[in-house]
């Protein structure tokens, strides 16, 4: 892959590995780091490597007296630039397993020292584990194709070939021997990787150990969540609160900022522990956690700021998606103060006519459900059972909607009467007035940590009824009425402005 | 068959570095089997690796395999269902184990009673729920499913006091499938019941089932005076 590149190495490029070196194992100083990361790395890339490898580690290790860690940290970053250029082949696959494993055995092992940026520390892991997903999909493909030339039976393993069908091409049959006799992207192996960065980044104290521990969680929860473990993927996220702090040079930051640093860690965690609220029928948390980010990302598009930031081109899509999962909770379940104006009003503007349709009845949800790239570690169709579990999830949801509206009509109203109006009959209605009070009994997260085991019930519906007999008694829900962010904006201000007003020099 | 595990030892495991290391099954089925039998505390984290190891290292090689991963989803789906009115493990659960075992009894038994409870529909699930007791498929026979029946008439009657205040008495009977009134008064398990009459049940007065007070949303400014006097000193 990079004997052309390791030919002829511009100085430029070795002064660019000198200095990265230096500040990974030596100075560690941040703000120098970032700039050869972010800047100088992108620069040399499209001047010198826009569509070929960089040179191999062992070219440039006179550069770094061949140290282990920072050749490991060089051939991930150079391999993951490759990843991105070119048209990636079985080959390339497995070969980054080798460079991740490597990476992370020098890591977990020898416990070095050294420092990466929390931007570089994100970058790795995020990389991890979508060039597994890459890896799954393309297996599920392989094994498509291997049941479609008769190669091996539907649900079963790879084993040895043996066509009972048409002819396969050859490069079906080269791709399953290479798959067949390497142990590559183990699906145990890199939870195994994951999960004892998270344990380290917690027990060490080095700033880089916590960094990688905390986007490990970010990287976890994103991978359980691929896999269809929601309830995984919000554990994941667990040890992400403001009780972690991690201190570097004379600056202490907790958790919760140094992945609100990196923006792309923050959006896959919305967006991904969004998904697991909604599939854990936790509306009112999905709701929140997406309505907070789409704010953010609104209030940032406006103003220009995100487009400053690495990889914002990615943005305006993931932006795209979280509106319309948006869309989906806000409908089921109006969102009562915990979504902003403006982002309602971005829903109703790109999604009013669709959810018209659907309080019509003539469509479902699915065309609003921008789920993830769901993966398989074994050969089921995992995309499927996760779109039949939402599907069932949004079933009644129609008629649920059709019931809240005729109740908000009035105070007190007659079952049969109430029945009547849903096309029902009292004895099949009964059950849907008491099934939609119980299912919008949900678990919330305390507004402090959204990831935290003390989730409480609480009703995410906006109105209130119960039964004395056969009348349905409606009342509206019970307000939180939120006067503290209020009142202390308004008092800040008024101490500011008599700050001034004191300050003025009235003497004659 | 492998010696069932402590809860400990199953603690140690979900907090562990490799839960998901295949050495782990042996162990885990051990201590789903006790669940079953309740034998062990539930554990819906173990219950779930477990799911998540048969989803990552697929044990289709041989018939006995099969039927094993065939059972064990059985046991971690009704055990899950216990915990009605609680929802999430099953919610969980059903994200993890594929259609192909889903569709196979007893699972699709299983889901159907799961199904009903949520939409409320009682009298279906119990009639569901009476003919596995009866008719026990062998993959689930380590579940006393008749001794979980008074668990789930609890469950039911927390779900009805959510909503009903007081609820027409054959209603009531038809839900928690319990003959007659007296019998349902003797019911000192029956959290949530205040008393019954020849024809209502009155449930105990809570927020959920009885009007809401109206929360006043203007707050006088003597009461922060003295916050804004302190305020403007500083």
């Amino acid at each position: 892959m990079a004997a052309d590149s390791d030919a002829c190495v511009p100085k430029a490029l070795t002064d660019f590995v000198f200095d990265l070196y230096d500040s990974v194992t030596l100075s560690h100083i941040a703000e120098e780091q970032k700039r050869l990361y972010n800047s100088d790395f992108r620069d040399l890339s499209s001047k010198y490597f826009a569509s070929t490898p960089w040179p191999s580690p062992q070219t440039i290790a006179t550069e770094c007296n061949g140290d282990p860690l920072f050749l490991a940290l060089y051939r991930e970053l150079t391999h993951r630039h490759w990843h991105a250029v070119s048209r990636i082949n079985i080959r390339d696959r497995m070969e980054g397993w080798q460079v991740y494993r490597e990476l992370f055995e020098e890591i977990l092992q020898e416990e070095p020292n050294f420092y990466i940026t929390p931007g570089w520390a994100f970058d790795i892991l995020n990389e991890f584990v979508y060039q597994f997903q890459g890896f799954c999909q393309f297996r599920t493909n392989l094994h498509s194709n291997a049941v479609k030339y008769g190669l091996i039976k539907e649900g079963e393993s790879f084993g040895s070939v043996n066509s009972s069908g048409p002819a396969p091409p050859q490069n079906v049959i080269d791709n399953i021997n290479m798959l067949t006799s390497a142990d590559a992207w183990e699906v145990e192996q890199v939870f195994s990787y994951l999960h004892r960065l998270v344990k380290i980044g917690i027990t060490s104290e080095r700033p880089a150990y916590q960094y990688l521990g905390l986007f490990a969680s970010v990287a976890l929860s994103r991978l359980e969540c691929l896999l269809g473990d929601y309830s995984a993927s919000l554990k994941a996220l667990m040890p992400i609160s403001d009780a972690i702090v991690v201190k570097k040079d004379d600056t202490e930051h907790t958790a919760v900022e140094i992945i609100q640093s990196v923006f792309l860690a923050r959006l896959s965690m919305a967006y991904h522990a969004g998904i697991s609220f909604m599939m854990l029928r936790r509306y009112k948390d999905a709701s929140r956690i997406w309505g907070d980010i789409c704010a953010y990302m609104q209030r940032g598009f406006k103003t220009g700021q995100l487009r400053k930031l690495p990889n914002s081109d990615q943005f305006n899509k993931q932006y795209e998606r979280m509106i319309s999962l948006l869309a989906i909770v806000t409908h089921i379940c109006p969102p009562a103060g915990t979504v902003e104006e403006s982002i309602l009003r971005t829903i109703r503007e790109k999604h009013g006519p669709i959810l018209s349709k659907i309080d019509a009845g003539e469509e479902g949800y699915e065309d609003l459900f921008m789920c993830p790239k769901f993966v398989t570690a074994s050969f089921d169709n995992v995309y499927k059972l996760q779109m039949r579990a939402f599907s069932k999830e949004m079933a009644p949801q129609h008629a649920c909607r059709k019931l809240r509206s005729y109740m908000k009509l009035y105070t007190s109203v007659a079952v049969s009467k109430l029945a009547k109006f849903n096309d029902m009959e009292v004895d099949d209605f009964v059950p849907l007035l008491i099934s939609y009070k119980y299912r919008m009994l949900q678990p919330e997260a305390p507004e402090s940590n959204m990831f935290t085991d003390d989730a409480t019930s609480k009703s995410a519906l906006d109105i209130h009824y119960y039964l004395v007999e056969d009348l349905v008694h409606v009342d509206e829900a019970e307000k939180e009425r939120r006067f503290e962010k209020y009142f202390v904006g308004q008092i800040s201000q008024n101490a500011e402005i008599l700050g001034d007003a004191m300050a003025i020099n009235t003497t004659i | 068959m492998a010696a069932t595990p402590t809860e400990d030892e199953i603690k140690a495991l979900v907090a562990s570095a490799s839960p998901y290391s295949p050495s782990n099954k042996v162990k885990l089925e051990a201590y789903l089997r006790a669940q079953a039998t309740g034998n062990a505390a539930y554990s819906f984290e173990a219950n779930r690796i477990l799911m998540k190891l048969y989803q990552f290292f697929p044990t289709t090689a041989t018939v006995d395999d099969k039927e094993k991963e065939r059972t064990n989803s059985s046991l971690s789906l009704v055990l899950a269902l216990l915990q009605y009115p609680n929802t999430t493990d099953l919610l969980a659960l059903s994200c993890l184990i594929p259609e192909r075992l889903k569709a196979q009894e007893p699972c699709a038994s299983i889901l159907q009673c799961a199904e009903y409870l949520d939409a409320c529909q009682f009298t279906e699930f119990w009639n569901v729920w009476k003919s596995l007791e009866t008719n026990t498929h062998a993959a689930i026979a380590a579940v006393p499913l008749t001794k979980h029946h008074a668990v789930l008439q609890a469950g039911i009657c927390s779900v009805l006091a959510l909503t009903y205040r007081t609820a027409p008495l054959k209603t009531v009977l038809a839900a928690l499938d319990i003959a007659s009134g007296a019998e349902l008064t003797s019911r000192q398990d029956l959290v949530g019941i205040d008393k019954a009459d020849a024809s209502n049940v009155y449930f105990g007065a809570t927020a959920d089932n009885t009007k809401r007070n109206r929360v006043f949303q203007d707050v006088d400014f003597t009461s922060i005076s003295n916050l804004m006097a302190k305020i403007s000193k500083e």
